[in-house]
């Protein structure tokens, strides 16, 4: 902490409960029961203390000494309600500060009272009592299995054990009788009350909070609407909710995609590397006398591998911009909730819209985009199939192939989308119903928080966090990435000697070399050239590569967006078909490396990385394949034995999304039946 | 019986039993959803799926088919027009057991 060194603060994830629903709660509880911090502060909002106070009764009986924060006190009184900390206080057995974090107030405060609460290194026992019945059993349970351990840890051990949580039962190694004996207790209680145990504690604890919040609050009379009310019953009003959502997302993509984030983006790339840097720097490299491969690596390595990841920042920093303000303001919630009934079927949330609508402009920021959502398995499935989408540097691939072989026809690029919709749709519908994403369906159970006015502070923090964790992690992969790429470009073996190449050599570089090997691999996708495959695997730095790539074999050092120039050569070496098979490839293969790198990031995970590196090339493989054989087949009428592969794959891919989901036997239909028994 | 789907847009219903198990239960229970709670059903969403419900003063969405887990008994008598869940303070729950 600041001007106290000695002082550590920890922020943790925000929960509801520690009952471990989520990877937070999880988290933070972990954290709280061993690394023994020496206090805790619970900040709570004050315009909704009920729900909120429900974690601090739980956090009480961990024995740790607590401070209790009661945010948003600037909401409380502009509503009009009044909170007796004092009384609130007594009752948990805390102390209690009033801060607003929006306004900073009684922050200073809220620290001072923290550290004293920590310096007395005592131990928090929890104030609240549940009813009789249940404290007779709580107190039976801390008699029989728990006077051995420390009077300040007992109640947390006690109220598990009533839960029957089975982790705390294995923790405490209790011998069979003794969980006879408490199960007794337990049962006992159920009978009186009625309810199941936990359903019991639930039931308590907020029994307690209504009542001390009875004593101790005085809130508004409620019965008028308030303006959050108002704006809700317009946002998400049956008729109107899908169009203002249809503008908000327009206004965010034109602004970050096309607008400033795509002007700024050209700004970095072409003029402030492409004409200032690069140019500046060549010449004062030369000038130097520095050698030619170095001047290689510095300028078309590292600093075009620096050029890469500084273009995508202005267009990421416009888009977390947005979604600061979409999350702070409350709207963010409410797109979750409009769209749920549509992504949920693709194993998608409703938050997967942003993430494939910023996908289109670039896939790195997209797959940021995918934090916000809380449940692991959507954010994962829309993580995977985020770059689907083909992003903006596609664009000039799918530009070069519909100029060089379909007249430049607009239904091309339309197609490529619909290529990337129907993938990401297909994708969701076929994994849904893989191991993977089955199980224990995860609740979508979510609060609407109130809308507000973000504060502007809270915006550029988390857009500063964001940025500054791509900057920092990413661009050491993706400089190593370029540098190793620049390499096996540039370097190979001319008459058996390794040297650096020439240009239009590119034929002998490392990198051809490797075309060269894996060339046949792709035989059966109808372009299984060194030059092609090449191309498709230089796409890896930068999609836009793919077209770079085939302009520098050709001879050109430098070509129109489209490729213009090489569209006769392409003639002769691609098909029409292959070239569709090609272009189908590019499209749904992996991404570039800056957005493999984020991937991994947002994933935390290499298997789950491997996961959707490997998935997305089985998917790009067998949809060209599919593609170019089946359509060789159709234009020659020759049945040849790669016609049955491909034929083979289309029964394997329709199974794999027509068949039966598992789920459906699975856990829903068991809780209705029981429900309904 | 009676679960949560059930309830009109506009109507309250005051909760008997969550059934279910696991996560999904839990999770409905720390939210707030405990026996005796009475619950708001707000409106539901433009696709028709999932409803918006308001309890113990905050505003809540969950899928149809998980409220169809909530067992409710029927609204209670509507004396106030409340529509804003402050009214689940309810009476007829016994504070003695």
């Amino acid at each position: 902490m600041i001007g106290h060194p000695e002082v550590t603060l920890v922020d943790l994830p925000g929960i509801y409960s520690l009952s471990t629903n989520s990877l937070e709660e999880e988290i933070a509880r972990d954290y709280l029961l061993e690394s023994n911090p020496d206090a805790i502060i619970n900040i709570v909002e004050g315009t909704n203390l009920e729900r909120n106070l429900y974690l601090t009764t739980q956090l009480a009986e961990l024995g740790i000494p607590m401070v209790l924060a009661v945010n948003m006190m600037d909401e409380v009184e502009k509503s009009g309600s009044k909170i007796d900390s004092a009384a609130l206080g007594k009752a948990f057995g805390v102390p209690v500060v009033e801060i607003s974090a929006l306004h900073e107030t009684h922050i200073d405060e809220l620290a001072r009272v923290a550290m004293e609460t920590a310096q007395k290194k005592g131990h928090m026992l929890p104030m609240h009592r549940f009813s009789g019945g249940v404290e007779h059993a709580l107190g039976h349970i801390e008699e029989v299995a728990l006077h051995n351990y420390p009077e300040h840890k007992q109640r947390w051990y006690a109220v598990k054990l009533f839960e029957r949580n089975e982790l705390v039962e294995a923790e405490l190694g209790l011998s069979k009788e003794l969980k006879e004996h408490i199960e007794q207790d337990i049962r006992q209680c159920e009978l009186e009350y009625g309810d199941d145990s936990d359903s019991i504690i639930a039931a308590e604890r907020y029994d307690f909070i209504e009542e001390v919040l009875e004593r101790v609050t005085v809130r508004k009379k409620a019965g008028e609407m308030s303006p959050s009310d108002r704006i809700d019953g317009i946002v998400t009003n049956r008729w109107l909710a899908l169009p203002i959502f249809a503008v908000v997302m327009f206004v965010v993509y034109y602004v970050s995609v096309n607008t400033v984030g795509a002007s700024m983006t050209e700004w970095t790339n072409d003029k402030l590397f492409g004409q200032i840097l690069l140019p500046a720097i060549s010449e004062a490299l030369t000038d130097w006398g520095v050698a030619d491969w170095l001047q290689g690596l510095l300028v078309d390595g590292i600093l075009a591998g620096v050029g890469s990841v500084l273009s995508f920042l202005p267009q990421m920093v416009v888009l977390f911009l947005f979604l600061g303000l979409l999350e702070f303001s409350g709207y963010m919630a409410r797109v979750a909730f409009i769209l749920d009934r549509m992504f949920r079927k693709f194993g998608l949330s409703g938050k997967s819209f942003i993430p494939m609508l910023i996908g289109s402009g670039c896939s790195v920021p997209a797959i940021m985009a995918a934090r916000t959502i809380e449940n692991e398995r959507d954010r994962r499935m829309t993580i995977i199939t985020t770059s689907f989408i083909p992003c903006s540097a596609k664009i000039p691939v799918i530009a070069m192939i519909a100029g060089a072989f379909f007249g430049g026809g607009g239904w091309v690029a339309f197609g490529a989308y619909f290529l990337g919709i129907a993938a990401v749709v297909l994708s969701g519908i076929i994994l849904k119903k893989t191991a993977l994403f089955q199980g224990e369906p995860a609740p979508f159970v979510m609060e609407l928080p109130p809308y507000r006015w973000p504060s502007l502070k809270s915006i550029l923090i988390t857009t500063w966090d964001r940025v500054s964790s791509f900057v920092k992690k990413a661009s050491t992969i993706i400089l190593l990435a370029t540098i190793v790429i620049w390499f096996m470009t540039f370097f190979g073996w001319v008459d058996g000697r390794f040297q650096m190449l020439e240009g239009g050599q590119i034929d002998q570089s490392i990198l051809a070399a490797i075309g060269n090997a894996i060339a046949w691999i792709f035989k059966p996708l109808g372009w299984g050239e060194w030059l092609p495959v090449v191309a498709a695997l230089s796409g890896l730095v930068a999609k836009e590569t793919v077209v770079s790539s085939f302009g520098i074999f050709y001879g050109f050092t430098e070509i129109a967006e489209g490729g213009q120039e090489i569209w006769s050569s392409l003639r002769a070496a691609f098909s029409p078909l292959s070239a569709a098979s090609f272009l189908i490839f590019v499209l749904l293969s992996p991404p570039c490396i800056a957005a493999i790198s984020s991937i991994r990031r947002e994933m935390n995970s290499p298997l789950w990385t491997s996961f959707t590196i490997g998935y997305m090339t089985v998917v790009g493989y067998s949809v060209s394949l599919m593609v170019f054989q089946l359509g060789s087949w159709l234009q020659s009428g020759v049945f040849t034995f790669w016609t049955g592969i491909a034929l083979a794959l289309l029964v394997v891919v329709l199974w794999l999304i027509f068949r039966p989901s598992p789920e459906v036997s699975g856990w829903l239909k068991q809780d209705k039946a029981r429900a309904k028994g | 019986m009676k679960t949560l789907k059930d309830v009109q847009i506009g109507e309250s219903a005051q909760v008997v039993r969550v059934h279910g198990h696991g996560k999904m239960r839990r999770r409905l229970m720390d939210m707030g959803i405990t026996k005796n709670v009475e619950i708001f059903v707000r409106k539901v969403a433009p696709l028709g799926d999932p409803i918006e419900v308001n309890l113990r003063g905050y505003e809540l969405s969950l899928r149809k088919d998980d409220a169809e887990i909530i067992e409710v008994s029927s609204p209670l008598p509507s004396n106030n027009n409340c529509q804003h869940g402050h009214h689940h303070r309810c009476r007829g729950k016994s504070k003695f057991r």
